[in-house]
């Protein structure tokens, strides 16, 4: 199975002969190209144009984050499962509103279902006081089915994640981990860095598997097409946001593995320090390679390989064989 | 009928084991990319006959393999296993055809080598008439404006395409 590879530390990316080969501080390392998936970098890095010809020649995508954590861009090297036929039906169910609305309204609904999931399950644990917020999510998202604009829909998944977000500070209770509200550019907070943080490698995580099927990832239907950016991986995180990075923040910080000297205060808000970036990524890996089971395909479906799915659902939409109906997670 | 679709050996192959998975082939719908028996068949046929040509573009088509044997082109096709055999001799005779087409005689070998496997195959008359009619009702098929709907078969089990149809 390939997996992806993270590089922390500064120093040379190279081909040397057919695989790959870091160089740090005296270190050297190959780096196994048929294992490789996709690589994170957030080091200082030096590459060279010889080096991303062999990663488009064995289809790897590079990933960008600066010192900050945040995420600068990645280098997507040039498609290799092109179907004209797919990029037309996803042209065509972007500049139809009606067929923009209803996959747009999916992402909201699958977004809105599994945060009420989430909601949910610490309720199951004892925090009765969510089932405010669960009410307030629900007559929230009522007023989704009579909407006709992209803008208001968008207006209505930010209330319902507002909700979602005010009621953090009682699932997590820890004096050294309040919420209080969501901010970004920058995160103000520990808690609102690790969101960040965690959502950043989400949009890159569905990005990699959008890479691996026929869609375009410039063309997505709830968060706006600018024609220069990505946006599919947007929308489709969206579905898995709650579910993989904020169970993932509740569940870190109630086995104790953050402490405050993980962060620190900059002018550019609160940052997280690279042993926690690497003990978050670790997590997050095993995460994503539990398996489930799924309907239809069965056992042994990894939460990574579930997003794939997701992906296929929408090329069956956009194919009109199978009307497109998100992931809802049944814990 | 006006061809929209390049009929290839892989749909040719494809429309016999599931017409489903021709279907989306002409649309380069393409599987899974990391697919295991997809990575294991592909290391198959870099692996062997490292002596002969491969991968030769011809008229649209690409042949696994050819070489010279006794003064007569011999085409290879390389499988990973014996399963549908069937199939990968009607791709093969496919590729016989479209030589044949092109005044290029020659004959075709479908290669197992993890079952050191081979068997001849050899385009008849018959042959002519049979590929000929299969490619018009290949490409009547390919015009419809969807696939057929999946259906459980043997060959999902191991099928690249198994997470889409399933999803």
């Amino acid at each position: 199975m390939k997996k992806p590879v993270y590089i922390f530390s500064d120093g040379v990316l190279k081909r040397k002969n057919n695989t790959l080969f870091f160089e740090s501080e005296g270190v050297q390392k190959f780096i196994p190209v048929e294992n490789t998936s996709e690589i994170y970098i957030f080091g200082e890095v030096d590459l060279n144009k010889r080096f991303l010809e062999f990663l488009t020649q064995s289809e790897i995508i590079l990933h960008f984050f600066n010192r900050y954590g945040y995420y600068v861009g990645s280098f997507y090297p040039r498609e290799y499962l092109n179907s004209g036929y797919m990029i037309l039906k996803q042209a065509e169910h972007y500049l139809d509103l009606q067929k923009r609305l209803t996959l747009a309204k999916a992402f909201v609904k699958g977004a809105y279902k599994n945060m009420k999931q989430v909601l949910k399950y610490y309720q199951s644990r004892g925090i009765d006081s969510l089932d405010r917020y669960i009410q307030q999510m629900d007559n929230q998202f009522e007023s989704i089915s009579g909407i006709d604009s992209i803008a208001t829909l968008m207006a209505i998944e930010g209330n319902i994640r507002q909700t979602y977000y005010s009621s953090f500070d009682l699932i997590i209770d820890d004096d050294n981990f309040k919420f209080e509200k969501r901010t970004k550019r920058p995160p103000r907070n520990a808690i609102n860095t690790l969101i960040s943080f965690g959502n950043s490698m989400m949009y890159t995580i569905v990005l990699s598997e959008i890479y691996r099927t026929h869609l375009d990832p410039r063309i997505g239907y709830l968060h706006s097409t600018n024609f220069r950016r990505f946006t599919l991986n947007l929308d489709v995180a969206e579905i898995f946001k709650p579910i993989i990075i904020d169970r993932l923040i509740f569940s870190i910080i109630s086995k104790n593995m953050l402490k405050p000297e993980h962060f620190e205060e900059d002018f550019e808000g609160m940052l997280l320090k690279d042993e926690a970036k690497k003990m978050f990524i670790n997590e997050l890996e095993q995460r994503l390679s539990t398996t489930i089971t799924v309907k239809n395909i069965g056992n042994h479906v990894s939460y990574r390989q579930l997003i794939r799915i997701e992906l296929y659902k929408i090329e069956k939409h956009l194919m009109g064989e199978k009307e497109y109906d998100p992931y809802v997670t049944q814990w | 009928m006006e061809n929209f679709f390049d009929v290839k050996g892989s749909i040719v192959q494809a429309y016999i084991v599931c017409k489903r998975q021709a279907w989306l082939l002409s649309r380069n719908i393409g599987p899974s990319p990391d697919n295991p028996f997809l990575e294991i068949g592909k290391l198959i046929s870099q692996e062997y006959y490292k002596h002969d040509k491969k991968e030769v573009y011809f008229d649209g088509v690409v042949l696994d393999l050819i070489r010279h044997e006794n003064e007569v082109l011999l085409v290879g096709e390389i499988k990973k296993s014996s399963r549908s055999k069937n199939a990968a001799m009607t791709q093969l005779k496919f590729y016989l055809y479209k030589l044949f087409k092109n005044n290029i005689n020659a004959r075709g070998k479908l290669l197992i080598p993890e079952e050191k496997k081979t068997f001849d195959v050899v385009l008849s008359f018959d042959d002519i008439r049979d590929i000929e009619s299969l490619i018009e009702e290949i490409l009547e098929f390919l015009s419809r404006s969807s696939p057929p709907e999946p259906q459980k078969i043997k060959a999902c089990s191991k099928c690249s395409y198994k997470e889409f149809c399933w999803a």
